[in-house]
């Protein structure tokens, strides 16, 4: 079996290819529901926070949204960014051992856990729409596909970025690892997840309005239900955000790309 | 064949830089098993591992021609929480095997490692004799001109030595060897030319020999009965 000449870019396909493989067999192939669990873990999430909200306030809707697919939508969107972020600082480190080929890069590990998080959180969407609408009745349907599109993929993009700054930083300030979920988390309840922005006093909006999450969330629900008020947000600043943070990433990891893999 | 031009590499310290190798101009015909010597610490590693291009020298410019494989060590190139099969079929994705050519591979690997139930369960379980076994398997599975052992055998029983001959064996005339390893008596045994690296400097010998007697002058270290007689026949 003679070795084949081979593109780079052919290359690059088999790394990150054989990269997703490892990360699906690591992180869901160690319990025998670990498929289930990837779609039943924001499910819980969502129910408990949608019941803890009609609790508080009565089963009333946001502005037309019913309370389980406003939860949901901001659950699984900040979920995905803030998982993103936590996998990607730990991206290099946990794979430095395959760095001993050649052709595996410390970037290729940082996007196949971007491309399989993406993949994820897409498969739970479909499938956490497929249950609301036929196990909740909830007749969830997406008014205006193209911007729910655009708002996906520039969060992704978004996320990507930072986390690729962070895959950098993590590998050479390993505590950074530790700290990363500390922010993430809190950001949890600044981000629109259980209250729209429309309820936030107007003097302090202008604060919560820096988070490119709350503006992700915002513009989603809206593409879904265009009477749900989405002022203050937009989809320019979130792809300046997703720009920002794809260059930042990018100038991070080129400056030190050398000092990754360095033993 | 390998050549290296003007090659340096350091890494900085606290005392400022320590240079590993300095200017360093070499060139490794094909069809040569090459031993590499040196003390403890003194960059045998570092230059297997530039030239299994997993490391860039600090200056100058490293030329191969050919096929080489991964630098084989004793550290890195398997995945702890892997099972020995994913780690090869890692390998082979990464190479771009189709699925059928995979699962041939994989085949031959798990012969040729001989690990038994432990080709399935996580390689953090092996003994580092075990992890050799596997590495060595993973690595003759593809036709590479030439491979990168860096004291791969230290660590293995008489099996393995066993395993390593029959490779030295099958792939001579097809592929060549460049070897780190403390074993003089091997060295002696398996190549051909010698390079030996002290204090930052890189001497290359056309002869075994030559580099053995030279490395044992240079570093001082004990020589052994055995490879004494070895030496007086050619130096007397």
């Amino acid at each position: 079996m003679a070795l084949r000449k081979r593109s780079s870019w052919q290359v690059f396909r088999s790394v990150v290819f054989a990269l997703i493989v490892r990360e699906l067999r690591t992180r869901f192939g160690k319990w025998r529901l670990g498929y289930v669990w990837a779609i039943l873990e924001p499910l819980m999430m969502i129910i408990v926070f949608a019941l803890a909200i009609t609790f508080l306030r009565g089963r009333q809707p946001f502005f037309d949204i019913p309370v389980g697919v406003f939860i949901g939508i901001g659950f699984l969107l900040f979920q995905f960014w803030s998982s993103l972020a936590m996998r990607a600082t730990e991206a290099i480190t946990a794979n430095s051992a395959l760095f001993g080929y050649r052709q595996v890069k410390p970037f290729d590990t940082v996007l196949a856990r971007a491309i399989l998080e993406t993949v994820v959180t897409m498969i739970a969407a479909l499938i956490l729409i497929w249950i609301a609408n036929w196990f909740f009745g909830l007749k969830v349907e997406v008014y205006d596909p193209l911007r729910a599109m655009l708002v996906f993929v520039l969060l992704v993009l978004f996320a990507f970025g930072l986390g690729l700054a962070l895959s950098v930083f993590g590998t050479l300030q390993s505590e950074l690892a530790k700290l990363v979920p500390q922010v993430t988390r809190p950001m949890l309840f600044i981000s629109g997840v259980f209250f729209p922005l429309a309820v936030v006093p107007t003097h302090l909006q202008p604060y919560l309005l820096w988070n490119p999450v709350l503006h992700a969330i915002e513009q989603m629900r809206f593409s879904m239900y265009p009477q749900y008020p989405a002022d203050g947000t937009s989809l320019f600043f979130l792809a300046q955000a997703a720009v920002i943070a794809m260059a930042f990433g990018t100038l991070v990891y080129m400056a030190k790309r050398h000092k990754l893999v360095a033993t | 064949m390998i050549r290296l031009e003007n090659v340096s590499k350091y890494y900085p310290t606290p005392k400022g830089r320590k240079y590993v190798l300095k200017d360093v101009n070499l060139e490794i015909p094909s069809g040569k098993n090459v031993a590499i010597l040196g003390i403890n610490g003194s960059g045998k590693s570092t230059l297997l591992r530039l030239l299994g291009g997993i490391d860039s020298p600090n200056s100058g410019r490293i030329r191969i021609d050919m096929d080489i494989s991964w630098p084989m060590g004793l550290a890195g190139g398997l995945q702890g929480s892997m099972t020995g099969r994913d780690n090869a079929k890692f390998v082979c994705r990464i190479f771009g095997d189709s699925w059928e050519e995979m699962q041939a591979r994989v085949k031959s690997i798990e012969d040729f490692a001989d690990l038994g139930q432990y080709f399935d369960m996580p390689v953090k379980t092996y003994s580092s004799g075990m992890k050799s076994k596997i590495k060595l398997a993973i690595s003759v599975a593809f036709d590479f001109d030439c491979y990168l052992f860096d004291e791969l055998g230290s660590v293995g029983d008489a099996l393995f030595r066993k395993k390593t001959e029959s490779v030295f064996a099958n792939k001579e005339g097809k592929a060549n060897f460049i070897i780190v390893s403390h074993n003089i008596n091997e060295l002696i045994h398996d190549c051909d030319m010698a390079i030996v690296l002290h204090k930052g400097v890189l001497k290359s010998f056309e002869s075994i020999m030559d580099g053995v007697n030279y490395y044992y002058e240079v570093t001082g270290a004990p020589v052994k009965q055995s490879i004494l007689k070895k030496l007086e026949e050619k130096h007397p």
